[in-house]
């Protein structure tokens, strides 16, 4: 990457972080696509969707507006073929050549990134089918690294959970279970997520859990959301 | 608001009153369905002085069929396609071509000649496909036949035969041999439920000993269909011996391959585009004056009261079209990435289909060295996971060629390869195709790989329809969302395919040209 595409995209990381309307703000899904990410980018969005909100389609989580330290584990993480080696994890697989090929320079700089981003919530047709109370219930044990309102925790390395989908949270929980993720010798961040999921014996235990997460955070479309809803209208074909 | 009555929106109504078989006889009594086999070329009636603008997304083989058609009917259209280049999935890889995969992007180092080219995408033409046939006719695209089953090639199994490969001529005349023995014995000893007639038995027994080519006791002790072991030409042939028929039955190569050239779409003729079909391709382009856009990625669609707006990146910059419709054959899996303001059930269809993760690997050759094996054209088979090996039809007898070192119709293998970096799949192959041919590497001169499931703006390859999600989600996507109509191999039932493309954009083409015409006649809806 050459000096002038460097300071081209912390640029526009600058803009990005000027514009953004916080975290996990909920533009106009409209609105929001008005805005360009840096070419070096755009790759990113073909599977995490636009504006990096994630896409159920090909199961790319929704990973704007996550903390910068975390991506920067993350994506190191890949690196260091922590995560995205099992042929159980296809989407892993697919995120993993991807970051085993920047330098940390562009580790630091895509973490800054992703995380001055902020994406429409998405909608609700891709929410995770669980029971908030029993969730609720069962988050408690988790509150204790990743806060009780689910917005994590820089010092024990705990990341926000109400960013991401249901569905991400549920599948990154079983992959925990199973050994998919955070079974790696030198993975010490995800052992420990690994042993804390040793007490969610039964499926339905998670996605109740991702469930209570999810209401937490809201959606664009569902009525519980205190997020402004988008003003579109909008044409039915109708006979 | 005005609204004009389709077709589609008759079929609607049929449909809510009389079921989904209903609608399918209507369809085809409207000539919206087309009969098996026939020609269902849409005919767009012409606008005259009326503007009416297509935003079309996506430059594979279904955005390009309908710029073609729309714009000679005096529509206006915009193409946008987010790959740098234009064909989609249409894809030929020569000298210096970029295989735009992530995270892995390579260069082809194959020579730069004629002959020397990898179709990475759709590589054969079934006579049959009329709409891709009328196209190449249309627009004098040069066809040559396709060899898709060469009986000299090799079926190698690790499970049988010692994993050593066999000639696919003597498997298949061996296995019809002892199947044909086995029922003419039964034939004899009336081993049948209903008894046949001394004359149908008299039939059937002829019938036997022609398809197994048993000999006069009804036996099966080898045939000349399996090739000589020694003579036949100066002096007396002597048959080879035969397979083992329980080695046989351990292949695997009965389960679809020894049956592959018998399919509806892989049986002869076959043919293929003369240079690469991506001459297909270059057939629309060479004639399509709308612009298309490269580069261009769509990050909004909006469906407006009587217009599409859409929303794209292109050098940098953001810029919003609006159109009276839209043609949408971005992948549905990547659709569901990009912010609309579709309902909710439309949304849930397009996130519902699985993809398909189809993998090439193509190696350029020094020497053609299959046809000193008698090999000119058609596939091996073995059931490592690389799955086919083919040998090209074209540049027969001239110095070098391109072989097909793997296509994986197999979603794990397609993975397998997926997860190895770009020489570790090369190197897998090699390893692999060494039990078929074990000179194989010191013939290699320079070897790419395609894997669909990664390439950049496709992430996938042939949707992965189900009986069941047919049932529940295909006519949702089949039928348009207000102005917005999905397109491409991925709504239709032959996906894969170009001539599902082609089938899917003249369906969508029908129905708006319905639409356009009730609109320009003003009628209303009721």
């Amino acid at each position: 990457m050459t000096r002038k595409s460097l300071q081209h995209m912390a640029q526009a990381v600058a803009f990005v972080w000027l514009t953004a309307t916080g975290l996990v703000a909920a533009a106009d899904s409209v609105d929001s696509t008005r805005q360009t990410v840096p070419a070096a980018y755009q790759a990113c969005e073909v599977c995490h969707g636009v504006r990096l909100g994630g896409n159920y389609g090909v199961r790319a989580p929704r990973i704007s507006g996550l903390p910068a330290w975390y991506v920067e584990n993350q994506l190191e993480g890949f690196k260091h073929n922590f995560r995205g080696q099992l042929p159980e994890d296809s989407a892993g697989l697919e995120m993993q050549p991807i970051a085993a090929q920047l330098n940390p320079g562009e580790v630091s700089e895509a973490a800054a990134f992703v995380s001055h981003l902020s994406s429409p919530l998405p909608p609700d047709v891709f929410r995770i089918q669980g029971n908030v109370q029993s969730g609720e219930h069962l988050y408690t044990s988790c509150a204790v690294c990743h806060g009780d309102q689910g917005q994590g925790n820089p010092a024990v390395e705990a990341p926000p959970l109400t960013i991401q989908d249901g569905w991400y949270l549920a599948t990154q929980l079983r992959h925990f279970r199973e050994g998919i993720r955070g079974a790696v010798p030198g993975d010490l961040r995800g052992a420990q997520m690994r042993a804390a999921t040793r007490v969610l014996s039964e499926d339905q235990n998670i996605d109740d859990i991702a469930a209570y997460l999810e209401q937490l955070r809201g959606f664009r479309n569902s009525p519980e959301s205190d997020r402004p809803q988008p003003d579109i209208s909008t044409t039915r074909h109708q006979p | 608001m005005k609204q004009p009555f389709s077709r589609r929106d008759f079929l609607n109504l049929i449909g809510a009153a009389g079921g989904s078989a209903a609608v399918y006889q209507s369809s085809i009594a409207l000539g919206l369905i087309p009969a098996a086999g026939a020609l269902s070329l849409t005919r767009l009636e012409p606008l005259h002085k009326t503007p009416r603008r297509v935003l079309i997304l996506g430059a594979g083989i279904s955005g390009l069929v309908c710029a073609y058609e729309l714009e000679r009917a005096g529509y206006e259209c915009v193409v946008l396609e987010a790959s740098h280049r234009i064909g989609g999935r249409n894809m030929t890889v020569r000298h210096g071509d970029t295989i735009d995969e992530l995270g892995h992007a390579q260069t082809c180092h194959f020579d730069r000649h004629p002959n020397l080219y990898f179709n990475a995408g759709p590589a054969r033409i079934p006579a049959h496909h009329k709409l891709l046939v009328h196209y190449c006719k249309t627009f004098q695209i040069p066809l040559e036949v396709f060899v898709n089953e060469d009986r000299n090639a090799w079926v190698q199994d690790s499970n049988a035969f010692g994993g050593k490969p066999v000639r696919i001529r003597e498997y298949i005349t061996d296995a019809r041999g002892f199947i044909a023995e086995m029922l003419s014995k039964a034939v004899n000893r009336d081993e049948f439920d209903a008894p046949f007639s001394d004359l149908d038995k008299e039939k059937l027994l002829e019938f036997l000993h022609a398809f197994g080519d048993l000999n006069e006791n009804n036996l099966y002790r080898g045939s000349i269909r399996a090739g000589y072991k020694t003579g036949g030409m100066v002096a007396h042939g002597t048959l080879k011996g035969t397979l083992d028929f329980s080695e046989i039955l351990k292949s695997d190569f009965w389960r679809f391959r020894m049956h592959w050239a018998e399919q509806e779409d892989q049986a002869a003729p076959l043919m293929q585009a003369v240079g690469g079909m991506d001459n297909i391709v270059k057939g629309f382009t060479d004639r399509i004056r709308s612009p298309i856009i490269t580069s261009a990625q769509v990050r909004g669609v909006t469906l407006q009261n009587n217009q599409v707006q859409v929303i794209y990146q292109h050098k940098g910059k953001l810029h919003s079209l609006n159109g009276d419709y839209c043609l949408n054959s971005i992948p549905k899996h990547l659709l569901t990435g990009i912010p609309n303001n579709f309902p909710n059930d439309y949304i849930e269809a397009l996130g519902a289909v699985p993809r398909g993760k189809l993998f090439k690997i193509a190696f350029q050759m020094k020497q053609r060295f299959w046809e000193d094996d008698a090999i000119y054209g058609g596939i091996s088979w073995t059931n490592q996971p690389i799955e086919q090996i083919w040998y090209p039809s074209h540049g027969i007898h001239s110095t070098k060629g391109i072989m097909l070192g793997a296509y994986t119709f197999d979603k794990k293998h397609g993975e397998y390869f997926e997860r190895l970096t770009p020489a570790q799949r090369l190197e897998e192959a090699i390893r692999q195709a060494e039990h078929i041919h074990p000179d194989y590497r010191g013939y290699i001169e320079s070897g790419v790989s395609v894997p669909w499931g990664r390439m950049n703006h496709l992430m996938g390859c042939n949707a992965l329809w189900t009986d069941e999600l047919r049932a529940r989600y295909f006519n949702r996507l089949q039928q348009p969302e207000g102005r917005h109509y999905l397109i491409g191999d991925q709504v239709s039932y032959h996906a894969g395919w170009e001539e599902g493309a082609m089938s899917s954009a003249h369906f969508a083409l029908a129905d708006l040209n319905q639409r356009v015409q009730a609109e320009l006649r003003g009628d209303a809806i009721p």
